[in-house]
């Protein structure tokens, strides 16, 4: 069983990689691997990420913050190199922590660790930018992290403030794997008085699952859609044939989780919340911090949520569907067309 | 995060984004010499960097201070990491008084409100019962990396709270929603701000010391001309940074 559920999660991983994903005219490529700072020969902190906008963004403010204090070394994700190169790397290093950014290196990671003998005492290690980390994290030993989804009640609130209307009740469809995400995500909404509304689908869902439960999203008078990071529902099949013509005369806001989701050339998503790089790097230097106080032990620290949010929005779509507050495009970072 | 990148999302490389703005400055600046004033003119085509944390996005405080000075290279940041990558090109800091004073520049104008160089701070929480000697962490924006931004939290504060750091005023509301600190300091006056984007039942303690407005150090002869001009700014400006006057 734990197994599947772990297939299930993986899926997720398409959706995540696309808020990972360069920016439109620059490859991952172009830009260069971030340099290591000087070693010092200080307790090192070894971080392995692919080299990809998002994770140099999150490393450059995680180096400023821990090179102070302590040596920080910097590998490039190699996917070729599988165990063997990875076991190398940390017995070349010695790290007192790792930190982990991208789902593949996470999954590296754990097939590193049940390569290892059964009595392997591991380095505490940082796992960010990974998808449903709550979920998957207690798959893999010694690991805390932050959570790459920005929780509901930080949305909710956020959407609040962008739109006119009320938000009292907010609208989500989800697969059964997340129903304990979910439920969590309802006790963090009602701190703020909002209601999630959840529709369960099938871990497999079709489009008429899909088209089903948005349906009944809109008899329940929902406020707002709040549309999870989750491939598996965002299908290219799945958004054509359910989300496109669901959404297609809808008039409530639409929160999604990935940028590109605001701007399929159809009505989709009106507001993309997403998490803030440079904020995200220095949240993951107050982990490693704590650790270091902890004498690197990983074993009172839960997963965290990310404090710091960018907010994106589509005002064409927006102001065809609904009224917005009158501050909305000063409370937005990124107006998307 | 340089704001620049936000304004202008074609731009991504923020190297060519500099360099370009740069440019853009220093034609501007050929072009308002014959405009302005002779002080004016020696602080045409200087930097200045910006570290000042609002109740707003800094896109806004970055727009209103490119209007204000069209000639000027305005950086504006959230990190103060990111301040001490940028001081080595600056003219002028506009940031509280004990991060100008740590970057060691000396200070040409401080802003006042109520005739003070100073404001009053207030802890706020959704606990009833909080108290300011037995608070046990605290959320405050970092305004001078981990260890001194810790110590001087303790000292407005007068004691010995973990202290969790944030980059923008707006993510120290998150802390209380996620109960992942138990109270946040705040500049009193933007306390009903903070009411206003809640549901949640907050609680206040005023602290017991007064924290430094923001003040504006200059690192050159130029960045002391471009204080003597901010000082003559019109009132929005300094409504966003919470000041009344310059002195």
């Amino acid at each position: 069983m734990a197994l599947t559920k772990r297939i299930l999660a993986m899926g997720l991983f398409v959706v995540a990689c696309v808020g990972c994903a360069p920016h439109k005219g620059q490859s991952a490529g172009e830009a260069p691997f971030p340099q290591s700072p000087a070693s010092r020969g200080r307790d090192l902190v070894l971080v392995i990420m692919p080299n990809l906008e998002a994770t140099r963004e999150v490393f450059k403010a995680l180096a400023d913050e821990l090179s102070g204090e302590m040596d920080v070394k910097v590998s490039e994700f190699d996917a070729g190199g599988g165990v063997p190169k990875f076991a190398q790397l940390l017995e070349q290093t010695k790290p007192k922590a790792l930190v982990l950014m991208d789902n593949r290196v996470l999954a590296l990671y754990r097939e590193f660790q049940r390569s290892r003998p059964a009595n392997t005492v591991f380095p505490p290690a940082v796992v960010v930018m990974t998808s449903f980390l709550s979920e998957q994290y207690r798959y893999v030993r010694n690991v805390t992290g932050i959570s790459y989804e920005v929780p509901s009640v930080t949305l909710f609130t956020q959407l609040r403030l962008l739109v006119q209307r009320p938000v009292r009740r907010v609208g989500v469809i989800h697969r059964q794997f997340f129903a304990g995400y979910l439920k969590r995500q309802q006790s963090l909404a009602s701190r703020e008085d909002i209601q999630l509304v959840s529709v369960a689908v099938s871990d497999k869902p079709t489009p008429e699952e899909v088209d089903r439960a948005l349906a009944t999203l809109k008899e329940d008078a929902v406020d707002a859609i709040w549309v999870l990071n989750d491939s598996v529902l965002l299908t290219p099949e799945l958004v054509r044939q359910a989300w496109f013509p669901e959404l297609k005369d809808n008039v409530i806001p639409v929160i999604v989780g990935v940028r590109k989701l605001l701007t399929l050339g159809k009505p989709f998503g009106t507001f993309a919340i997403v998490p803030d790089h440079p904020a995200l790097g220095v949240q993951t230097a107050g982990v490693i911090f704590d650790l270091a106080d902890k004498r690197w032990s990983s074993a009172k620290l839960r997963v965290a949520q990310p404090l710091s949010t960018r907010t994106l929005a589509n005002f064409k779509q927006a102001e065809k569907m609904f009224s917005l507050s009158a501050q909305a495009r000063q409370r937005v970072d990124e107006a998307v067309e | 995060m340089r704001i620049g990148a936000v304004l202008m999302p074609n731009m991504s490389h923020p190297r060519v984004n500099f360099q370009r703005r740069r440019l853009l400055a220093l034609g501007a600046g050929a072009f308002s010499a014959a405009l302005l004033g002779a002080s004016d003119v020696e602080a045409a085509n200087a930097t200045l960097v910006v570290f000042v944390h609002l109740d707003a996005k800094l896109r806004l405080l970055q727009s209103v201070l490119e209007k204000l000075l069209p000639d000027v290279d305005v950086r504006t940041f959230s990190r103060f990491g990111d301040v001490k990558s940028a001081l080595a090109t600056a003219d002028a800091v506009l940031a509280l008084e004990p991060v100008v004073s740590q970057l060691g520049l000396s200070i040409v104008k401080s802003g006042t409100r109520a005739g003070k160089v100073t404001e009053p701070y207030t802890l706020v929480s959704t606990n009833p019962s909080l108290k300011i000697n037995s608070v046990s962490s605290v959320g405050f924006v970092d305004i001078l990396g981990r260890r001194d931004t810790t110590k001087f939290v303790q000292g407005i504060l007068r004691g010995n709270a973990q202290v969790q750091r944030v980059t923008k005023l707006q993510d120290l509301l998150p802390l209380l929603q996620l109960k992942m600190a138990e109270a946040i300091l705040v500049p009193s006056r933007l306390v009903p701000s903070f009411r206003e984007k809640t549901h949640m039942q907050l609680f206040e303690v005023l602290a017991p010391n007064e924290v430094p407005l923001p003040v504006i150090g200059a690192s050159t002869p130029r960045g002391r001309k471009l204080a003597d001009r901010l000082q003559s700014a019109n009132g929005n400006l300094n409504n966003l940074l919470g000041i009344q006057a310059w002195r």
